[in-house]
């Protein structure tokens, strides 16, 4: 009996125990989902939290920035630092700003897959003279540029290419975007943060071509600091080698600091106040002169005469700024100002900042959204509708008055403008071509820049992929052996002996599988099972359009102020004007299209259509007499028989009136 | 949307009249080829010396007026119409080039028709018998005829009416008078005043001619 008890009472003991255990663990498992719950919430409200100067109690007056200088590590900078660092836009702006929501920003959110490509723009443009390659690349899935993955373009890479206008974030800062050959490289030169004062330091001491030098020189973390009015900085990340440590002094012994000093940063003390506080002239509404470093384009022919003949835009010359209508929030998600733009960011309001919302407005708006700055609403008197259904505003109001041959622009992210190593020649690379009117991809004709590509290519069937610049710059640059002053814009040309030995070189070499072509304007060049030079028409051109929308001109300058003809004459330049076809294959000859190619419409067709302009006045004659004999034809003759039947009319009544009497 | 079902609409009322006008006595086929022996045998009187009388002339002239305005008439119309129907797009084009290079020649024509026949379209006393009176003269031989010279002669004075908003709404958009707007409300215009005018100049064409086989046959 005893036994059995213990036994009865083991088994309870022994499945208590077990129960309470399987208990125990289910709240332990429960507690960690809780915990790692409230954890990814805890993260994501960090992520994105709205810091106390983002909350604006709604003055508009001025904020003045006063505040510390916080270092990379979050660490304050301080006169008896024994080791100065330069600061940290991160820590110092983001002290108080959501950093993390800016830098989804569309300035900054390059290689987030999920942002928001928006509408095809000005790509940043490889060049490189000694292969002759010109690409489009972005970040951006626009149709026509290439992605720099696909041409092995590390985010470091990038950077050194194209860095000198980049404002910073994401490539040139997020660890899980970076090539793992590039780890050490990155630790040296430091991360490239979102340089916040490069567009809100209005400061007239901050330098942004100091910002693109330091860029160059590879001191993306001293870049901010150097660039503004608080710092000095001296030396080249560039020429450290992989193994040195900023935040230790003992690795600057390996380097040989009478050729190759390291960065380092002073700062003027004099500025900072008696709470190591200085204070930053910070603009909300950013200057169009800040915009301008990064976003200029100029007539090359007219560079060095740009303030004689360049006009800028006229809004702009009427008192506004870029961001009067290039408007963001917290977010800085940038409003572009294209027509449909409200409709991919499922935002009624953004249409009120296109040019037609601005200008003409919006019938199904609840409120007026037109009349902003006193915008003028165009009457637009006398011009059929069609032309606003088949074209944007801009085709007629920005850009250059279409001349006989489009013109070649220098931009400032693709020409380096601003910067102290600026494409100064006329003719520098890469040659875009300027006030093109393109059909766009929602079928309007838009006003336009164009690129020809050239590019060394694998050709696996239809598939034309651009091959990895690294193994072209290692292999290639040797086999060409051009001369780096090709770049100072003297059109280079391969020689079809030249071709073609490099060619059957890249062909036998260890590229991955498929034919090595040549891509070059609208020619595509292989080498034949004869080994002889084919040149192949592409037949979808090689060429990369993307819009603009500056500068835009009065309305006393719009194309069709002086009649039809503006357009509609049989030779008018706005339909027949020149586009060169840029080829370096010395033996494809250039083919010069005409405007209405990239229009895609019918040549012949407007040239007929244009005759009528000619006979128009005739035709406007005849129409008008026709009309006024019509006219007094049907009020005599119609009135006449109206007459004559009223009479007969009335003499019925008379005689029924009469019938009725007798 | 609603102006494509206008055009439709337009188009099978005009086919219906011309069925119906064509089921009485005529097929198409016969109103057709009469219609070129007409236009053939006008053409050789127009050029016969004999012929050459004031009145002859003017009467030649009034024909050859009429011939040449229903076939630019035609070619107006499909060139107009057909973009819609077929495609649902706005005129654009080589139909915009033959629609526009057409419009000057057939306004001319045209008013020559218009001047030349206004005469002879006046309403008289026996179109008024038929409207006020048709009691008195149903049953009679001369109903039909009648009956068919009121719809020649409306169908012709509608037609006059209604191509003076046709035609003023688009010379007016040559000029640099009316904003966006206004040019819609002119293009509007000439879009829905044509359909009226289609009809219109349908049953004055397809009336002419049968009246004229009636004339041919009673001589």
């Amino acid at each position: 009996m005893k036994r059995t008890i213990i036994v009865i009472y083991s088994l309870i003991f022994i499945t208590a125990f077990f129960l309470n255990g399987n208990a125990q663990n289910t709240d332990t498992a429960a507690v960690i989902e809780a915990d790692s719950i409230q954890s990814a919430e805890v993260d994501s409200i960090v992520a994105d939290e709205i810091k106390i100067g983002d909350i604006r109690a709604g003055n508009f007056s001025r904020s003045v920035h006063i505040i510390k200088l916080l270092d990379e590590n979050g660490y304050l900078i301080h006169e008896d630092d024994d080791l100065m660092m330069p600061f940290s836009t991160r820590n110092t702006c983001g002290d108080c700003h959501s950093y993390n929501k800016i830098s989804k920003g569309n300035h900054f959110n390059s290689g987030i897959n999920e942002a928001i490509s928006g509408r095809k723009s000005e790509p940043f443009i490889y060049f490189d003279p000694y292969t002759l390659t010109v690409i489009p690349l972005s970040y951006k899935n626009w149709q026509g540029t290439v992605h720099p993955e696909k041409i092995g373009l590390s985010p470091m890479k990038f950077m050194d290419l194209f860095g000198s206008h980049y404002t910073g974030g994401m490539i040139s800062e997020s660890d899980n975007l970076q090539h793992p050959d590039n780890f050490f490289r990155w630790e040296v030169s430091g991360y490239l943060e979102i340089n916040c004062l490069i567009c809100h330091d209005a400061d007239p001491g901050y330098d942004a071509a100091e910002y693109s030098t330091q860029i160059m020189k590879q001191n993306y973390r001293w870049a901010a600091s150097a660039a503004s009015s608080l710092a000095e900085v001296k030396g080249s990340a560039k020429n450290m080698p992989d193994n040195f440590d900023p935040f230790n002094s003992n690795t600057f012994a390996d380097v040989d600091l009478r050729t190759s000093p390291p960065p380092t940063v002073s700062y003027d003390f004099s500025k900072f106040d008696s709470n190591n506080k200085v204070f930053f002239d910070i603009e909300r509404t950013v200057p169009k002169e800040k915009c301008y470093y990064c976003h200029s384009s100029v007539i090359s022919s007219e560079s060095e005469e740009m303030f004689l003949h360049n006009n800028q835009d006229v809004h702009l010359k009427a008192g506004m700024t870029c961001v009067d209508c290039h408007r963001n929030d917290l977010n800085h998600d940038m409003i572009k100002g294209y027509e449909d733009e409200w409709i991919e960011k499922e935002n009624p309001s953004v249409a009120a900042y296109s040019c037609e919302g601005c200008h003409i407005g919006n019938n199904d708006s609840e409120s007026p959204i037109n009349g902003n700055f006193g915008a003028p609403v165009p009457a637009h008197k006398g011009i059929p509708a069609v032309h606003f259904d088949r074209m944007t505003c801009t085709v007629c109001h920005a850009g250059k008055w279409p001349e006989e041959k489009a013109s070649l622009v220098k931009t400032s992210r693709s020409h380096k403008l601003g910067a102290h190593f600026a494409f100064k020649s006329e003719n520098a690379y890469p040659h875009i071509q300027s006030s093109v009117f393109v059909n766009s991809e929602n079928d309007k004709i838009e006003l336009s820049n164009i690129l020809w590509s050239s590019y060394w290519a694998i050709k696996r069937g239809l598939v034309i992929q651009p091959m990895d610049i690294e193994f072209l710059e290692n292999r290639l640059r040797p086999l060409m052996n051009l001369d780096s002053l090709l770049s100072a814009g003297i059109v280079p040309k391969i020689s079809d002996s030249l071709m073609t030995y490099i060619l059957t070189e890249l062909n036998s070499s260890d590229h991955p599988g498929g034919e090595v072509i040549y891509v070059s304007g609208d020619k595509q060049v292989r080498l034949t099972e004869e080994n002889k030079l084919e040149i192949i028409s592409n037949t979808d051109t090689e060429v990369y359009s993307w819009p603009v929308g500056h500068a835009v001109r009065p309305a006393s300058q719009a194309l069709g102020i002086r009649g039809c003809n503006d357009c509609h004459s049989y030779n008018s330049n706005f339909f027949f004007s020149n586009i060169e076809s840029e080829s370096f294959i010395e033996s494809a000859p250039m083919i010069i299209y005409s405007m209405t190619d990239l229009m895609r419409i019918n040549s012949a067709y407007q040239k007929v259509f244009s005759l009528s302009f000619f006979f128009r006045p005739l035709l406007k004659f005849i129409i008008i007499i026709s009309c006024a004999l019509i006219f007094l034809t049907v009020l005599v003759f119609l009135g006449r028989s109206i007459f004559t039947i009223s009479k007969y009319a009335s003499n019925d009544s008379t005689l029924k009136n009469n019938g009725s009497k007798s | 949307m609603i102006y494509n079902i206008l055009v439709i609409t337009t188009i099978v009322i005009s086919l219906l009249i011309i069925s119906w006008i064509s089921e009485r006595k005529y097929t198409f086929k016969s109103l057709y080829i009469n219609f070129l022996l007409f236009i053939k045998d006008d053409f050789i009187l127009l050029f016969n010396s004999e012929t050459r009388g004031v009145l002859s002339y003017l009467k030649l002239m009034r024909l050859m007026s009429f011939y040449s305005s229903a076939i630019l008439f035609i070619i107006m119309a499909l060139s107009g119409f057909l973009p819609f129907v077929s495609m649902g797009t706005s005129l654009s084009g080589l139909a915009l080039i033959i629609h526009v290079t057409a419009a000057p020649l057939f306004c001319l024509t045209y008013a020559f028709y218009i001047i030349l026949s206004a005469f002879q379209y006046k309403f008289e006393y026996d179109n008024y018998l038929f409207v006020f009176h048709r009691n008195s003269i149903e049953g009679s031989s001369e109903f039909e005829a009648a009956k068919d010279n009121v719809i020649l002669k409306s169908a012709f004075w509608i037609s006059a009416v209604v191509s003076v908003p046709v035609i003023i709404s688009i010379i007016l958009s040559m000029f640099p008078i009316f904003s966006t707007s206004g040019m819609h409300y002119l293009t509007d215009l000439h879009r829905y005043s044509v359909l009226i005018f289609t009809i219109s100049f349908v049953i004055n064409i397809f009336y002419s001619i049968i009246l004229r086989i009636q004339d041919k046959n009673n001589t």
